[in-house]
């Protein structure tokens, strides 16, 4: 895939926020124009190529590199592979509509939320974050997969309304608080039976080798995240449970229930 | 033009526009992709008769299916979009939906609407009621697949299929001095299409004992037998047949292109020479009523 390479210059002031790095709106643009990408940096305006080295070509596909924690990256993207090389911080990919995030490093508060004012969080896309998340990721989605290849904060899934969102470590605190739909899936085995989730009942056992939609969504996610192990081959067993019973009643958490006996990434 | 012991002679096969959609089957093992798809197929071999055209046109491992399970592509032929939809929708919902463990896929995921020669047709759109409102729906790299929940589980079913403009009823005839000779030819002909992209033999094992022709002396029937094929009527029509062929299987060949068709008969006619055929020809019309000619010859000497 062709594409777009940002460095951050070591003295460039930081950018205000992300909101204006988003793949499509940066990929297609030729070298002179997104040099003169104005972005809000410091105490006033400047051009995109004052902040950041640009190497590469137009394309689909951008890649930063050593750019400060901001928030908002992707802020609506619709498009496009944008890969941040480091660390995220609030609101990643808030409202996105389509398109590809990579965070190779850790993202914060409401990955794939609601942007500023918006009524729900990301229609579309996928976001792979392969540290660890902050609170309420997945909040209000709409659609699309978010996975976080680590640990995440309280509430995964807050008021979810579609879409598919993995937590790859750990047993997040009140997972699928309010949820109408969707689904939250906990890939970590060893938790499984500590701390349930009072609001989550449980509807049934099943094994990967038989379910069909675990083994597409474990698929989908090797897709967005390609390591060594495949998800599909690191989880045997799930349970299933209706979440949030005081909303629709129609949300889904699956927590992995045994690791196969191929060795975990 | 002689292969082996064979004669070929010097005419063409003349073939329809229909439309074709494509699914793609999985289940926990080849048993029961074989089961499921031996009753979606069923009663599906002319639409003379059937509501559709149905075959297998090859199985799949496991490593080619999406979600890694056995599986096998199966096509579909109606001369229309909606009588086909219809169709995929029927034989999905009453023969693979009520099948052990399968789960659906489009087939043509390409297709694009803005191309008057593609459609899409609802399939798991319309089977998701039988969810009766517990039903769920996931999206996934842009397509929806239905979550149907059922006793072992869920079927799984994909929300649209893609279907084209193909072809049916490219066709060759294979004779021999018996029943034996002839059918063991047609069997060879048939196997060697099996493995073939983009082409079904729809007809029971891939073979028509009972070809046809159009019209009848019957006014309630537009199709009768094709009497210059039969061996028993030898002396009392037009016949068609080399005086030392005593028994002729047809094998017609539905396909998503003319070139997918070709190449089978060329594959078919070449094995059921092999295997003893004393006699090929093609069945058509004169060549004013199918769009689609398969001239025998041209083909065989096709590198």
């Amino acid at each position: 895939m062709t594409g777009w390479t940002l460095t951050f210059r070591d003295d460039a002031p930081a950018p205000g926020d992300g909101a204006w790095l988003a793949a499509d709106r940066l990929g297609p643009l030729d070298e002179e124009a997104l040099s003169a990408v104005e972005i809000r940096a410091g105490r006033g305006t400047h051009p995109l190529g004052e902040l950041f080295e640009i190497e590469g070509e137009p394309g689909d596909a951008v890649t930063v590199r050593n750019l400060p924690v901001l928030d908002r990256i992707g802020e609506q993207m619709a498009g496009g592979s944008l890969t941040i090389e480091g660390d995220a911080g609030d609101h990643l990919g808030a409202s996105m509509a389509g398109g590809h995030i990579t965070v190779r490093g850790d993202a914060g508060f409401r990955v794939g939320g609601p942007a500023p004012g918006a009524p729900r969080g990301m229609t579309g896309g996928t976001i792979a974050v392969s540290g660890d998340a902050g609170e309420e990721a997945g909040c209000a989605q709409r659609r699309g997969t978010i996975l976080i290849c680590g640990q995440a904060g309280r509430a995964p899934g807050y008021r979810m309304i579609a879409g598919t969102l993995a937590i790859g470590t750990g047993r997040p605190e009140t997972p699928g608080l309010a949820m109408r739909r969707g689904t939250l899936i906990l890939l970590d085995p060893t938790h499984a039976d500590t701390d349930p989730n009072l609001t989550a009942t449980i509807d049934s056992e099943r094994s990967t080798a038989d379910w069909v939609a675990g083994r597409l969504v474990l698929q989908e996610l090797d897709r967005i995240n390609p390591q060594p192990d495949s998800w599909a081959k690191r989880v045997a067993r799930w349970r299933i449970l209706r979440a949030d019973p005081h909303e629709l009643n129609r949300g889904e958490i699956w927590q992995a229930l045994a690791a196969t006996t191929a060795s975990p990434a | 033009m002689k292969l082996y012991a064979a004669t070929i002679e010097d005419t063409f096969a003349e073939a329809f526009r229909m439309w074709a959609a494509r699914v793609l089957v999985t289940a926990t093992s080849e048993r029961w992709v074989k089961t499921a798809i031996h009753e979606a197929c069923g009663y599906g071999t002319s639409v003379i008769g059937c509501d559709a055209e149905a075959g297998c046109e090859h199985m799949v491992t496991d490593a080619d299916t999406p979600d890694g399970r056995p599986g096998a592509w199966l096509l579909m032929f109606a001369f229309k979009p909606d009588p086909l939809g219809e169709a995929m929708i029927g034989r999905v919902g009453q023969a693979l939906m009520t099948c052990p463990t399968t789960a659906v896929y489009d087939g043509l995921p390409d297709v694009d609407e803005d191309n008057d020669d593609q459609r899409r047709l609802p399939l798991g759109d319309k089977l998701r009621y039988f969810g009766d409102g517990f039903q769920k729906s996931k999206v996934l790299d842009g397509r929806r697949y239905w979550r149907i929940p059922v006793m072992d589980g869920e079927f799984v079913v994909e929300e649209s299929v893609g279907a084209v403009k193909a072809i049916a009823g490219g066709n060759f005839l294979v004779g021999g001095p018996d029943v034996a000779t002839a059918l063991t030819a047609a069997e060879a002909a048939v196997e060697a299409i099996a493995p073939l992209p983009e082409v079904i033999t729809p007809f029971p094992g891939g073979i028509v004992r009972s070809g046809s022709k159009v019209g009848s002396q019957y006014d309630a029937l537009f199709a009768s037998t094709n009497d210059a094929h039969c061996p028993t009527l030898r002396s009392a029509t037009e016949s068609h047949l080399p005086d030392d062929v005593q028994a002729v299987y047809e094998i017609v060949i539905n396909g998503l292109s003319e070139s997918a068709i070709r190449v089978a008969m060329r594959r078919g006619i070449d094995a059921a020479a092999k295997a003893g055929a004393t006699s090929i020809s093609a069945g058509n019309y004169g060549g004013d009523l199918g769009k689609f000619h398969f001239p025998l010859h041209e083909i065989m000497e096709t590198a």
